[in-house]
């Protein structure tokens, strides 16, 4: 079913509706929140949090662009509310990351413990908040830079560097790497 | 084109967001250097990488363990979006609503009303105060409350034995009107200009109902009779005075770092007037003078029916009548940091209850709501919420002084199982109960608190 059947329905008070957009676009969102976030144990509740003002605004919603675009916004809109409250948490650096013990992190970040992945997710959060925000929203919820600008409140073009700037960082933090486990 | 000046276009070429001819020009050059080939592919695996691990972390296999159980709140959650939406706008108008005032203040009353110690403004006094003479069969009374940076508020009381009270309050224009009947265990709140009707319920009562707490008057004639009787050392006998043109005898006693004075008739020795300071205890002091005290005076007993009069909005309350424990402590911590999104109370008083209400405000962006619908789970929930709050704090408040309460929250950031939120003694134990940020409880001795 198409979104704006979705929304029509939702506006009516229909919970499938609302289970369906859900499910349409929960792997997306949590993908997303969760490579926003320090601890992606909160990707849910950002989810929630979102979801929930969906259903609290969907009268009023007029969308000038996809529902995924708009649910996009809303979880960078709510991380980033997440992300200045709560103070900022120490990072490891690469080479302390290949250490790291999966055991004290909490059980999300247990699972993370393929040494690879858990390189990634560092790298990650060495970027600048506005640089990782560019890169996730454009590779996880597939956002045109124009639609990122409109999310930073930048022009295009800030946004296109944000992010080619992001990628260079990280491909010089994981030099060397990449290679090697593509094979 | 040189390296320098392909290298710089490649992430446009791969966001395929150059024109033709730019484009053509990158895809001629990599074509033909090893070295920006190479740059190239390591920016297209670096993405793929980038998405591979990113979707792996979120979801990842600990699904047998973590994920299940998210999922399953996340649908039980879900099932109540579209509620929970209506709920929390209905949460903004109740904070501005004269209702939660009066629900707040019925709570403290049904506190009272049951022989607990209570925190706050205005009633609690009553509760040492009006522990009734014996032989008062009913009483009328003005009880006026101060306290610093707040305008003095009036209720007046009326009282009936066995254990029925009924109070009107005024704030602004709203009259409310509380009733309560301690034998029954029921209550029931009136705001008569917004026909609004709140039905108490006391639940886990006591199975004994203490006489004295049912005769509110009773303790405290008891008392002056033995102070009276025989120097008791926590009575002060003041001598005698003048109130209204009348001759009284005064007394002092203190208890648990609150005053309570009262001036009684020479002649009679029933109560005139009684004056209630709770002294710093709370975070501010607050006087509470109960005056023009009458006893005996026939009362009509249809004022303390507690049955919803026809033409009002009726909701009930359940209302925990035992006696609060560690338990409601910890499960309003837990409350506390849910509303506020992971801080604790900056401390255990009224104030900071205050605080928590600005935090649902602060978090419910939404335009003021109209009356609310006193039968909305959300509304009740709420107030159940607010019942927590109110039992934690008796539960602090009526630890005695050997318990060594430490209160050290503030900043503390939940979820942390090695930060300690409070602590302190059960009677007659070797070690002390420490709650952590995490909400756990573990028993510590003494020389391992923390500083």
């Amino acid at each position: 079913m198409d979104d704006r059947r979705l929304l029509e329905r939702l506006k009516r008070g229909d919970r499938d509706a609302l289970r369906a957009i859900y499910e349409k676009y929960e792997e997306t969102l949590i993908a997303l929140a969760a490579n926003l976030l320090d601890d992606p144990s909160l990707a849910e509740d950002v989810l929630q949090d979102v979801l929930i003002s969906l259903v609290r605004s969907v009268h009023r919603l007029n969308l000038r662009r996809s529902l995924k675009a708009y649910l996009a916004t809303a979880v960078a809109n709510r991380t980033r509310d997440y992300y200045r409250r709560k103070p900022r948490q120490q990072v490891v650096s690469i080479d302390e990351a290949r250490h790291l013990a999966a055991g004290d992190k909490g059980p999300v970040q247990m699972v993370i413990s393929s040494e690879q992945m858990q390189r990634v997710r560092v790298a990650v959060t060495e970027l600048s908040y506005e640089q990782r925000e560019a890169v996730m929203l454009r590779l996880h919820a597939d956002m045109k830079f124009r639609e990122i600008a409109e999310v930073q409140k930048v022009s295009t073009k800030t946004a296109l560097s944000r992010y080619r700037y992001g990628l260079d960082k990280l491909r010089s933090m994981l030099n060397g790497e990449v290679q090697d486990e593509s094979e | 084109m040189n390296c320098a000046e392909c290298q710089e276009q490649l992430v446009p070429y791969i966001e395929q967001l150059l024109d033709d001819a730019q484009a053509e020009q990158i895809a001629e050059h990599v074509k033909d250097c090893p070295s920006c080939q190479a740059e190239l592919e390591g920016l297209q695996t670096l993405q793929g990488r980038l998405v591979s691990h990113g979707k792996a972390a979120a979801q990842s296999d600990l699904e047998e363990h973590v994920m299940n159980r998210i999922i399953r709140e996340q649908n039980v959650r879900l099932k109540s979006a579209a509620q929970a939406s209506a709920g929390l706008r209905l949460r903004r108008s109740i904070m501005k609503s004269p209702m939660t005032k009066v629900a707040v203040a019925a709570l403290v009353i049904v506190a009272v009303g049951i022989g607990i110690s209570v925190i706050g403004s205005g009633t609690p006094a009553f509760a040492q105060v009006v522990r009734s003479i014996l032989e008062a069969r009913t009483a009328t009374f003005r009880v006026v409350t101060n306290a610093p940076d707040q305008p003095a508020t009036t209720m007046e009381g009326k009282f009936m034995d066995p254990g029925l009270g009924r109070h009107v309050m005024r704030m602004g224009e709203v009259e409310t009107i509380m009733i309560m009947d301690y034998v029954q265990g029921k209550g029931l709140v009136l705001v008569p200009s917004q026909n609004m009707a709140m039905a108490i319920e006391l639940e886990d009562r006591p199975n004994e109902l203490d006489p004295g707490r049912i005769n509110v008057f009773k303790v405290l004639r008891d008392r002056i009779i033995a102070a009276q009787e025989n120097q008791d050392e926590s009575v002060e006998y003041l001598g005698e005075s003048q109130i209204d043109g009348r001759d009284v005898i005064g007394y002092r006693m203190t208890e648990d770092g609150t005053d309570t004075t009262i001036w009684a008739d020479v002649d009679s020795l029933l109560p005139l007037q009684i004056e209630y300071s709770m002294g710093e205890a709370l975070g501010q002091p607050v006087t509470v003078t109960m005056m023009d005290i009458q006893f005996n005076v026939p009362l009509d007993l249809a004022e303390f029916k507690t049955t919803v009069p026809a033409g009002y909005q009726e909701m009930s309350m359940q209302v925990d009548a035992s006696k609060p424990t560690e338990t409601d402590l910890v499960e309003m911590l837990g409350l506390w940091v849910e509303i506020t999104d992971g801080q604790f109370p900056s401390d255990l008083t009224l104030e900071a209850v205050k605080d928590l209400g600005q935090a649902i405000e602060g978090k419910l962006n939404l335009p003021a709501g109209q009356k609310p619908d006193l039968n909305d789970p959300a509304f009740k929930e709420f107030m159940q919420t607010f019942q927590k709050i109110n039992r934690s704090l008796m539960f602090v408040r009526n630890l005695p002084a050997e318990a060594d309460w430490h209160y050290a929250g503030a900043e503390a950031t939940s979820g942390d199982k090695t930060t300690p939120i409070c602590w302190y003694r059960p009677t007659d134990s070797e070690t002390y109960r420490v709650i952590y940020a995490d909400l756990s409880v573990l028993d510590v001795a003494p020389e391992e608190l923390p500083q």
